[in-house]
């Protein structure tokens, strides 16, 4: 499983682990206070002080863009983590019970999939007010349904597998028999899922900023950045390209990443 | 009332993130030019939104009357230095108690569709939007309307319920012809332009009209209002050379503008404040509102969002408002960051307080300039927490129910000094920000009544003083109205209102 048998595992590795460091150095260190404004330094361009330049508040654009690393990344592994243990959650009950649970947990999924995601997210904002925590929530909400369906295939498709029919016979509960026997080997396609949920999350949080309802100001997302720097795009491109690039380069990272696992797995199993 | 002020503070929050306003460069260019006039030609305005409605009398949006302006006119209408000039009437006469004011009808003044303008007319136009003999009036404001008498061909008398010294500006409202019926789908009046069409978020297209009764004007023979929903767009369809009048540029923009454009400014003849609720704590207690007025700085605020091009304000009143505008009000709190703590600290909040900024997210103007004011505040251990809400939920909690500790708007008022200061009575629809003092009450209450000119201006200066004094809310900026318009135009006007007269603009030869 080398560089050239994976070539998208290992670009994705690298890109995801360069960003994981950004991700964790932005926790400790910035080059400055990223919400700190000086007005006598506003629009400059990238220098040796200001490597990605100043805002129009003369904010340090590396900086922000670090903590909207710290940002993205968090929005991303929390929304995953809801959608996903919810998501396995119905999906694996759905999948391994069949029958009318089956039926009534999957249409639901289908009712919240025909709703329009960054809508809903829109209705949960509204009700609940903007926020960083409720974004997260409203995101997580959003991936339910995805995740459930991966699941439920995988759990669908092992149900009635000697190894679990064998489980059964020995007298081993749903419960243990879903997590311990059938989810290791249903497991792959949800870290893919994971993956590309990732990277998901990273462009709906960014939208969802974008559109004034995520992440609040003055605090730093990529999506915000973006919508900050519109106006002067001409003028200071440095502003909008910083968190463009960070933007492009996570979804690309964590794309390639699950294509990687994907490939791997298939790889492994022959 | 209530309905048509906050439509005209949506239009201009809207005019603000790209802005709108009043200046006299229009004069000076007018003569430098004049002998190059070349008739005829075409221009197209950029504008940001749909008009609500083509009867001017069920119209609130500010910019919907931006382009109508052109099409209506009144029996008086404004002018660009903020008075009012006879349009339909050719003369009028205020009955000394304020109470009566009488018309005489200009003399062959035509409709759109080439009918003379008959005092019946106007009687069935005043009547309309008052209510008069209909179900309720159009327009709230108009409901001091008593009765409108014809006695002759030529003389309109409208009687107030209330005497009102200040009720010129309202008889703008526009003079429709009696018995037509289509006017929401094709408006006639009596202004510059005709109505051609209006395609939904495409453009609203007006021409020359040749009776015009004013000689001379219009020039151009047609004007396209094309309407873009994002604004950004209309830059750069600026920048391609497709629109020849972008009333909205940024301060960001400026810079760009260059070629065949050029830049006009003025004042936008609106009160951009940091306006806090006065029934929530901590702004409950005048202590804290003024402490939190020295611990901002405005003029750092206008360098930050505006760059530079914006008017210092002290008080709820903008500076076009020449006469009204009480001096000086901008310099009662000086930043001062010691004075603020110590102010805090007699308050019961040694410490600072945790607060909510909530903005409407459609207006990066005023979200940017609350991301300045949270800064600002932090340095007197104020933490404020910004809120974005979309525009309708901020109309609806903030403005409708006062749900709210602070907000970032800009209030904008008919060409009366009533309109801006009005909205702080303690029972007036409009107080958002919750401000009550009786002495304020009665003090307008009294200016309102008085008839003399300089004991009525007094009593409004007074208003603002009392206004300032109780630090009722910040008072930040007149942001500048940034016009790009191509170099090859002339007699533009800007007005102290929001609108775009295009009867005196013209091509240079």
């Amino acid at each position: 499983m080398g560089a050239k048998r994976n070539p998208s595992l290992v670009a994705g590795l690298a890109i995801v682990g360069i960003l994981t460091g950004v991700f964790i150095l932005g926790f400790l260190f910035t080059p400055y206070d990223a919400n700190l404004m000086d007005l006598s330094s506003r629009f400059l361009s990238p220098s040796a002080a200001h490597p990605f330049g100043t805002d129009n508040f003369g904010r340090d654009v590396l900086s922000r863009v670090m903590i909207g690393t710290r940002t993205a990344f968090l929005v991303g592994l929390l929304t995953v983590l809801i959608g996903g243990s919810a998501g396995l959650a119905i999906g694996a009950t759905a999948g391994y019970s069949g029958g009318l649970v089956d039926e009534a947990a999957m249409r639901l999924m289908d009712a919240m999939m025909a709703f329009p995601g960054i809508l809903l997210a829109l209705v949960v904002v509204t009700v609940l007010g903007p926020g960083t925590g409720k974004l997260i929530l409203a995101l997580g909400l959003m991936f339910v349904p995805s995740f459930a369906r991966i699941a439920r295939g995988g759990f669908l498709q092992y149900r009635d597998r000697e190894f679990v029919l064998s489980a059964r016979s020995w007298g081993a509960g749903p419960v243990r028999i879903m997590a311990l026997h059938i989810l290791p080997n249903a497991a792959s396609p949800m870290i893919v899922a994971a993956s590309v949920g990732f990277a998901n999350a990273v462009i709906a949080e960014a939208s969802l900023s974008y559109l004034g309802i995520g992440v609040q100001p003055p605090d730093p997302s990529w999506g915000r950045m973006l919508s900050e720097s519109q106006a002067f795009l001409f003028k200071a491109p440095w502003c909008t390209l910083a968190p463009a690039v960070a933007i492009a380069l996570a979804v690309l990272g964590f794309n390639l990443l699950g294509d990687g696992i994907r490939a791997a797995r298939k790889g492994g199993g022959q | 009332m209530k309905q048509r002020i906050v439509a005209r503070l949506a239009a201009v929050a809207g005019a603000v993130v790209a802005l709108s306003l009043a200046a006299p460069f229009a004069a000076a260019q007018g003569t430098t030019r004049q002998a190059a006039i070349k008739e005829g030609g075409s221009v197209v305005v950029a504008v940001p939104q749909n008009p609500d409605f083509l009867d001017p009398h069920l119209a609130v949006a500010a910019g919907t009357e931006e382009m109508f302006f052109n099409v209506f006119e009144g029996l008086v209408k404004p002018d660009d230095q903020g008075d009012f000039q006879p349009a339909v009437a050719s003369s009028y006469r205020i009955a000394p108690d304020g109470s009566r004011y009488t018309f005489t009808l200009r003399q062959g003044v035509k409709f759109h569709n080439g009918r003379t303008v008959t005092v019946d007319d106007v009687k069935y136009s005043i009547e309309r939007v008052a209510g008069i003999g209909t179900a309720k009036p159009l327009n709230a404001a108009y409901k001091n309307i008593k009765s409108v008498d014809t006695p002759d061909a030529k003389t309109v008398v409208i009687n107030l319920s209330m005497p009102d010294a200040d009720f010129l500006g309202f008889l703008t409202v526009a003079i429709l012809p009696r018995g037509y019926n289509d006017q929401n789908t094709k408006p006639i009046g009596t202004g510059p332009f005709k109505f051609v069409e209006y395609v939904p978020d495409r453009h609203v297209v007006l021409a020359k009209n040749p009776d015009y009764w004013q000689k001379g004007i219009p020039h151009l023979d047609t004007v396209e209002f094309r309407i873009y929903a994002d604004y950004n767009a209309a830059f750069l369809d600026l920048k391609a050379g497709n629109v020849d009048i972008f009333p909205r540029a940024t301060g960001e923009q400026v810079e760009e503008i260059g070629g065949d454009y050029e830049v006009v400014r003025g004042a936008m003849n609106l009160v951009q404040l940091w306006a806090l609720n006065n029934k929530r704590k901590p702004f409950d207690d005048v202590r804290v509102r003024r402490a939190v007025s020295y611990a901002v700085d405005p003029d750092a605020i206008i360098k930050a969002v505006a760059l530079g091009w914006g008017d210092r304000l002290g008080s709820n009143m903008p500076k076009a408002m020449k006469k009204f505008h009480a001096d000086g009000l901008e310099s009662t709190y000086k930043p001062d960051i010691e004075k603020a703590k110590a102010l805090l600290k007699e308050a019961g909040y040694p410490n600072g307080f945790e607060t909510t900024i909530t903005v409407p997210s459609n207006y990066t103007f005023h979200v940017d300039t609350a991301q300045v004011l949270a800064d600002q505040l932090r340095k007197a251990g104020i933490k404020a927490t910004i809120r974005q809400v979309e525009w309708g939920v901020w109309l609806d909690r903030v403005y409708a129910n006062r749900d709210y500790d602070s907000t970032v708007i800009g209030l904008t008022a008919r060409l009366s000094p009533r309109d801006f200061l009005g909205r702080y009575q303690s029972a007036d629809t409009t107080n958002f920000v919750n401000y009550a003092d009786p002495k304020y009450d009665e003090t307008f209450a009294k200016a309102v009544k008085e008839l003399d000119d300089s004991k009525r201006v007094a009593y409004y200066k007074d208003l603002q003083k009392i206004l300032v004094d109780d630090a009722a809310s910040v008072y930040i900026q007149d942001p500048n109205l940034i016009i790009a318009k191509r170099k090859t135009l002339g007699g533009y006007r800007i007005y102290p209102l929001y609108v775009q007269d295009m009867a005196s603009v013209y091509y240079s030869k």
